[in-house]
């Protein structure tokens, strides 16, 4: 029997997807423009992002057991589903190159000054190209194993930051109005965390209160990161914009540190596994919208490909956030406009207006289970063995 | 080897040692490449800095570190960091850095040109507490150096850290940047001095200086007296910080004798970077009344006269202290009403004739004449606070801050009506209420 995602694991890797980026630079930099009511203007992103993840339910309940392609294909034919899925893979690949930037800047910023990320960074990619190739039921085990310390860390780092808050430094409430509301508009890149939904269809166990579930996880990880984001500038008021990774600078900050040592870097660790799962969950979907982009073969190659190029563009660019950033928000957020939003909302009205003809051999069954030439070719082989790793791979 | 190509696990282990081990035997010690610096002293000579560090170079064979001194010269803070390295070997790591000490040419100069390195520097350093030092830096470093080693124990010891007392609040790094970037740019900064222990005199001017232009405060405050503050001012009142200069001594060897670093319990005022005003004891503690941070304080009301007793000294201790502020307008005029209660406590009658029912009195109920003498004094040092900061336009209570979060529209008609130049404080009206409560 193929072993699928759970509720609870979906939830929590759709939490650690809501959350992880935007504990680091995004407060310091939402800051630099949009002041103190950053936190007001971060809920407009969170909100359309929630939207999307309402209508990715929608068609996952209309096309039970049916992998993302697969509704592509149904929806808009072979080429656009293609497209599409193209798309898709440079969402997941440039989201993977500024995950794996901002991991080490995390690294670099607050326990290795001098350390050589090359190096180091190896033993990650390989550890990202393993779980990506595990598939999805495998990595959803991982995020449900470490998931508990990484909220720990999560919960112990805001409840020291908010002894230290002063949330009068919040006040007063929409302090320009609305003229600033184009601007959070260019930090696209920091949202879209629902988009990694796609590699779930067909391979999510749904049981009774599926779509309750997930939708009340992710409002409870919507107030909290509006809540983070609150006690950051209640912290830190003036002196936000000073700051590069908001979850560690908010441990350094408070008094306690002084005299406890390096107790925050236990929880600057937990952070960064958040961060290794979050950037593996980043290749998993390049990973898998490359494969229904282009072909679906040679998937170790394919995968480690992936890594490859994320590890050679952040050597090319020298690591430099800011420069990505730079080039995000001038040049790449519309694009990412159109994928995060653009895309599903198109998706999402196909899907809703057009009559599914529900095959009555596949329905209900899992994604692996459907319509692949090479997946048949495969199950003839190997029945258990791509059963269980074919969850991503569909 | 057939076992080891079918086990992926170990392949795996093998490849990852096989990247690290390499990289990580052939890095060095970081003990034996960095120095822990605890406490960072900058001096500022003419065009030149002079950078000074007490540091530690932890062995783990024995557990303990040696603290050592060492300092160098140069034309940037930076440079002189570099110089440093140079001379000791190592480079400088500021993470466990505890206080960054300047003196008085530094704090006269842009501050902001002094503090720049170091939140450039990793990892982040923004938990430094600054400390201003009417001395060099330096003297002042070396005469910590034998005290227990830790920088942070002089801190403790002289009531400097905020997390063991109330007496003061000390900036850090990030919260001179918050103040800096802020409308009102203004901070107040702790003041450590030196004094030679063999003669017991304090190196501390009792007068405040005046600042930037020029003038000068009307109140010497005292000066030497160990233990709770109590003054030989022949005022009616005054106030001092409990934590008046006797611990946290230590060996130096500069200068001569033995040397001693205090909290001289004064304060360091920057505006816009730069030394605005060098608040004395006494209108330092003045303005502490206004900090709602700072909990305890000590007070002395002296010559007080009522029915039980006749021209007596009594210390307070105010063990708990509430501020509440509440920004209004009226007629388009900014009233700051500061709504202050202090919880106070006897903890010493001194002088004068005290008869056997003033000490019943005094620790079971303060009489109504003690009270109201206790409430006009304390209004009275609020007032001559609100002077001080209205004559050298500085705004380290938040007056800005308040106006602009709690009354917007308002406070910025008010901004928008003011005459080219003129300081948004000097029509702000102060109304003080305040309540003693007695603590038994």
């Amino acid at each position: 029997m193929k072993r699928l995602v759970t509720t609870r694991q979906l939830s929590l890797i759709l939490i650690i997807s809501l959350i992880t980026l935007k504990g680091l630079l995004l407060p310091p930099i939402m800051a630099k423009d949009l002041g103190r009511d950053s936190y007001i203007f971060a809920f407009i992103p969170l909100i359309l992002d929630f939207l999307v993840l309402l209508g990715f339910l929608f068609i996952m309940n209309k096309y039970p057991g049916q992998s993302f392609f697969q509704i592509l294909q149904q929806l808009f034919g072979i080429v656009i589903a293609k497209v599409i899925m193209f798309f898709f893979f440079c969402f997941f690949f440039i989201k993977s190159c500024i995950i794996f930037q901002a991991n080490f800047v995390y690294l670099n910023e607050n326990l290795y000054t001098t350390f050589n990320w090359l190096i180091f960074a190896v033993p990650i990619l390989f550890t990202a190209v393993a779980c990506a190739m595990r598939g999805v039921t495998a990595f959803a085990r991982l995020v449900e194993f470490f998931f508990p310390v990484i909220i720990v860390g999560v919960f112990t780092s805001v409840g020291a930051g908010v002894l230290s808050a002063d949330f009068s430094n919040l006040l007063p409430f929409m302090e320009f109005g609305l003229s600033k509301l184009p601007k959070v508009f260019s930090y696209a890149l920091w949202f879209g965390d629902y988009l990694i939904m796609i590699v779930f269809f067909g391979n999510v166990k749904t049981t009774q209160k599926f779509n309750l579930r997930i939708i009340l996880s992710i409002a409870g990880g919507i107030v909290g990161v509006v809540a983070f984001f609150a006690i950051f500038y209640s912290i830190h008021n003036y002196s936000a914009i000073c700051h590069t990774n908001a979850i560690s600078d908010m441990l350094q900050t408070m008094p306690l540190s002084s005299d406890v040592g390096s107790f925050d870097w236990i929880l600057i660790i937990l952070w960064d596994i958040s961060l290794f799962l979050f950037f593996t969950m980043n290749v998993l979907g390049a990973f898998y919208s490359f494969r229904m982009a282009f072909f679906d073969q040679l998937h170790i190659p394919v995968a480690i490909g992936i890594v490859v190029l994320v590890y050679v563009v952040n050597w090319l660019i020298n690591f430099d956030i800011y420069f990505t950033i730079d080039v995000a928000q001038k040049y790449l957020w519309q694009g990412f406009l159109f994928v995060q939003y653009g895309l599903p909302a198109i998706i999402f009205s196909f899907a809703l207006f057009k009559k599914h003809k529900q095959n009555n051999k596949t329905a209900g069954q899992p994604a692996t289970m459907q319509n692949s030439k090479a997946e048949s070719k495969r199950i003839t082989l190997t029945r258990e063995g791509v059963l269980d790793k074919g969850g991503s791979v569909q | 080897m057939k076992y080891l190509w079918k086990n992926k696990i170990l392949i795996v282990l093998l490849l990852l040692l096989t990247i690290l081990f390499p990289s990580t035997i052939s890095t060095p010690q970081q003990s034996r490449t960095e120095n822990i610096v605890t406490a960072v002293g900058i001096d500022k000579n003419g065009e030149e800095y002079e950078v000074s560090i007490q540091y530690v170079i932890p062995y783990a064979d024995s557990g303990e570190g040696t603290f050592k001194m060492s300092s160098a010269k140069g034309k940037t803070v930076g440079e002189a960091v570099e110089t440093l390295s140079v001379q000791t070997g190592r480079l400088s790591g500021f993470a466990h850095c505890r206080a960054l000490l300047f003196n008085q040419e530094a704090s006269e100069d842009d501050m902001t040109s002094i503090l720049d390195y170091f939140i450039r520097i990793k990892p982040n350093t923004n938990n430094i507490v600054l400390l201003h030092t009417k001395k060099s830096s330096k003297d002042t470093l070396s005469a910590v150096k034998n005290f227990n080693g830790e920088f942070y124990t002089i801190l403790n010891a002289n009531g400097l850290s905020n997390d063991q007392r109330r007496y003061q609040e000390f900036k850090n790094i990030g919260d001179y940047y918050n103040s800096y970037f802020s409308p009102s740019k203004c901070i107040e900064i702790g003041v450590i001095d030196i004094m030679d222990s063999s003669s017991e005199q304090s190196s501390q001017s009792s007068g405040s200086s005046g600042g930037s232009s020029g003038g000068s405060s009307s109140s010497g405050s005292s000066g030497s007296g160990s233990g709770s503050g109590q003054s030989p001012n022949a005022s009616s009142s005054n106030t001092s910080s409990s934590n008046d200069m006797s611990s946290g001594s230590s060996g130096g060897e500069s200068g001569g004798g033995e040397k001693k670093v205090f909290n001289s319990d004064e304060k360091l005022i920057l505006k816009n970077a730069k030394k605005v005003a060098l608040l004395d004891k006494e209108q330092s503690s003045n303005l502490s009344f206004f900090n709602p941070n700072i909990k305890d304080m000590s007070y002395s009301l002296e010559h007080f006269s009522d029915e039980l007793c006749k021209d007596v000294s009594i210390i307070f201790d105010i063990h708990d202290k509430n501020c509440k502020v509440v920004p209004s307008f009226e007629n388009g005029v900014p009233h700051y009403t500061l709504d202050l209660t202090l919880n106070m406590r006897t903890t010493e009658i001194s002088g004068g004739n005290v008869g056997e029912e003033m000490y019943y009195v005094l620790n079971k109920k303060f009489s109504e004449t003690l009270k109201q003498t206790l409430k006009d004094s304390v209004t009275n040092n609020l007032r001559q606070a609100e002077q001080h900061f209205k004559q050298y336009k500085y705004d380290v209570i938040n007056c800005y801050e308040t106006f602009y979060k709690f009354k917007n529209k308002e406070f910025k008609q008010y901004l928008s009506s003011l005459p080219e130049g003129k300081y948004y404080m000097e029509d702000v009206v102060f109304d003080y209420k305040v309540t003693i409560i007695q603590q038994l």
